[in-house]
């Protein structure tokens, strides 16, 4: 470490010389002049860790040398001990001290006090470098954040603003209060201009009794936002497009027969899920009626694509006369020959005006609630085929008994399907749940209650019910 | 709510490799689970898909295994299925694919 330097100034050589010597046996390294002017300038042209000034010195004398140096930008660091040959009364001190001197002390001064109190001034001149550096460095900093960052006081005025933050509100923003910022610091957002910033709150923890500061930063959050917000479009057309499709594979009206009262329901699922793959569908077919009911897997538009000729292919084997289980695996050529999808399941019976009996093909579809007119309600078969998308599978005709006053309940998973559970504790509430309610529409109503609740499904679900009617 | 993750671990046996699924396959997990039955399919050598382990599947999950299905038994590939616990194996038997596909018989 270099010998700190010092500045000395007497224009009394043998005082000059004794605290000279005085300061090279502390170790300091001194330099003399003879005269305040000379002082001024050797300071200036290499400013000293301290500058030791005689008050008595003709021509520029000790307290106008330390107003010189203390007024000059390069020089208003260097700390100034000022010494007086004779005592002074109290206002020639205190005129000292509003030169600027650091200290002031009186002759005759001891070596061991004079050394001393330089030191503590290159002590405390050492430390006030450090805050400084640290405080450019802080500003440096503070100003190189793209956020806007102000400090606030108790009362929400500015005590101190970043750069990106004046840019924002001013240069002027200091020392006032911005009222955008209340709002912002309610909704956590705020919008300037075309742009929008995240509003954050920091509390710079309580000091000394003073009252609590604030710390705000602004974020730019536009370009996050603006994503976001075409995301949710995007989401919203293509649930716009799905909603729609939807609607086209579910047939607009029923066939109405006093002989056969239909009722059906679709159930969309939760908002955040597009529309599913479920359908259903009435066809006049082989002088009576096929009910069917579907279910692709996946969800979206192509399901919903998928289902939509899954559907209309059906309705085109049972005009042309195939038969139940041949129409079946047409489709099931249909779904493999085209990879059209991995998977559907699908239920269809075939319903005569003039015989109990319903036929039936189930293509690994749960199977059909019956509500018999005179017993409690039940699965109406216990068997099924494979779904649809298995190369080469064969589909049979099952059939059962449905007499004048039965119901009929088709459904699809999304009904019965819970997670973490097995299918057929699903099925059995499906079950008690149909018992004791007349109607159909009342039935749905209780049915849907029972088994979804008021929220939306996580799955969709159709619903397709039939009751023959008494005659 | 910390939902089971779906895993595919694959085991060498003997001349051919046992993929063992894990957690809830859905519509997530489908396309981890086609790539890895495609890959032991054109390595050539036996396969054994064992769910015994698998806590949940649903309609895309069975979609990945019909559509598998259909292409080994175009390729003349011939693969064995170890069944679910009983929650698994309920959506096989409910879809009919407990008779479609080849279930080994259990242990």
């Amino acid at each position: 470490m270099r010998a700190p330097t010092i500045l000395l100034a007497d224009d009394d050589d043998i005082g000059r010389y004794v605290i000279a010597t005085m300061l090279r046996r502390a170790g300091f390294v001194v330099t003399e002049v003879a005269d305040g002017r000379s002082a001024v300038s050797a300071v200036l042209a290499s400013p000293p860790d301290v500058a030791v000034l005689d008050v008595k010195m003709p021509g520029l004398d000790g307290f106008e040398a330390c107003r010189r140096i203390k007024s000059h930008e390069d020089t208003r660091h260097v700390p100034v001990l000022m010494l007086s040959a004779t005592f002074l009364e109290t206002d020639a001190q205190v005129e000292g001290l509003e030169t600027g001197a650091d200290v002031y002390l009186t002759q005759p001064v001891e070596a061991p006090v004079l050394a001393a109190t330089i030191r503590s001034l290159m002590r405390a001149r050492n430390l006030e470098t450090e805050v400084r550096l640290a405080a450019a460095e802080w500003r440096t900093t503070f100003d190189a954040i793209s956020d806007a960052v102000a400090v606030l006081d108790g009362d929400g005025v500015v005590v101190r603003a970043n750069r990106a933050f004046m840019a924002a509100f001013g240069e002027g923003v200091v020392g006032t209060r911005v009222d955008a910022l209340d709002v912002g610091r309610d909704s956590g957002e705020l919008a300037l201009g075309d742009r929008t910033h995240s509003v954050r709150v920091d509390l710079v923890p309580d000091e000394l009794g003073k009252s609590p500061r604030l710390v705000v930063t602004l974020s730019d959050i536009t370009v996050a936002r603006r994503s976001e917000r075409e995301r949710a479009e995007a989401f919203v057309r293509e649930q716009t497009i799905s909603r729609t499709l939807q609607q086209s594979l579910l047939p607009e009206r029923l066939p109405s027969d006093e002989r056969l009262a239909l009722h059906a329901w679709h159930l969309a699922a939760e908002q955040e899920l597009i529309v599913g793959g479920d359908w259903y569908d009435v066809i006049e077919a082989d002088g009576g009626l096929w009910l069917v009911i579907g279910d692709v897997a996946g969800h979206g538009i192509a399901a919903a694509t998928q289902a939509g000729q899954l559907r209309h292919s059906l309705r085109v084997y049972a005009h042309e006369g195939f038969g139940l289980a041949e129409s079946v695996r047409r489709l099931n050529e249909l779904v493999t020959g085209t990879e059209l999808t991995d998977m559907a399941t699908m239920c269809i019976l075939a319903l005569s005006h003039d015989s109990d009996e319903v036929r039936m093909v189930s293509a690994g579809h749960p199977p059909p609630v019956l509500i018999p007119a005179g017993g409690p309600p039940r699965l109406a078969v216990e068997t099924h085929d494979v779904v649809l998308g298995v190369v080469g599978a064969h589909y049979e005709e099952s059939t059962f008994t449905f007499a004048p006053g039965d119901r009929l309940v088709l459904y699809t998973d999304g009904l019965v399907e819970r997670p973490g559970e097995m299918i057929d504790d699903g099925l059995e509430r499906l079950v008690q749940a149909c018992a004791g309610i007349e109607g159909l529409e009342a039935l749905r109503l209780h049915v849907v209650t029972s088994l979804v609740g008021d929220a939306h499904p996580r799955d969709d679900v159709a619903l397709l019910l039939a009751e023959r009617q008494v005659h | 709510m910390n939902l089971p993750v779906f895993k595919i671990t694959t085991r060498e046996a003997g001349a051919g490799v046992v993929l063992v699924l894990t957690g809830e396959l859905d519509l997530a997990g489908a396309p981890d689970l086609n790539e890895a039955l495609t890959e032991a399919r054109e390595a050539g050598g036996a396969l054994t898909l064992d769910l015994s382990e698998l806590e949940f599947i649903d309609s895309s999950g069975l979609g990945v295994l019909v559509r598998f299905h259909n292409a080994a038994e175009a390729a003349g590939y011939e693969y064995s299925v170890i069944a679910g616990p009983p929650q698994v194996h309920r959506a096989f038997v409910l879809s009919g694919l407990d008779q479609a596909l080849p279930f080994a018989a259990r242990a």
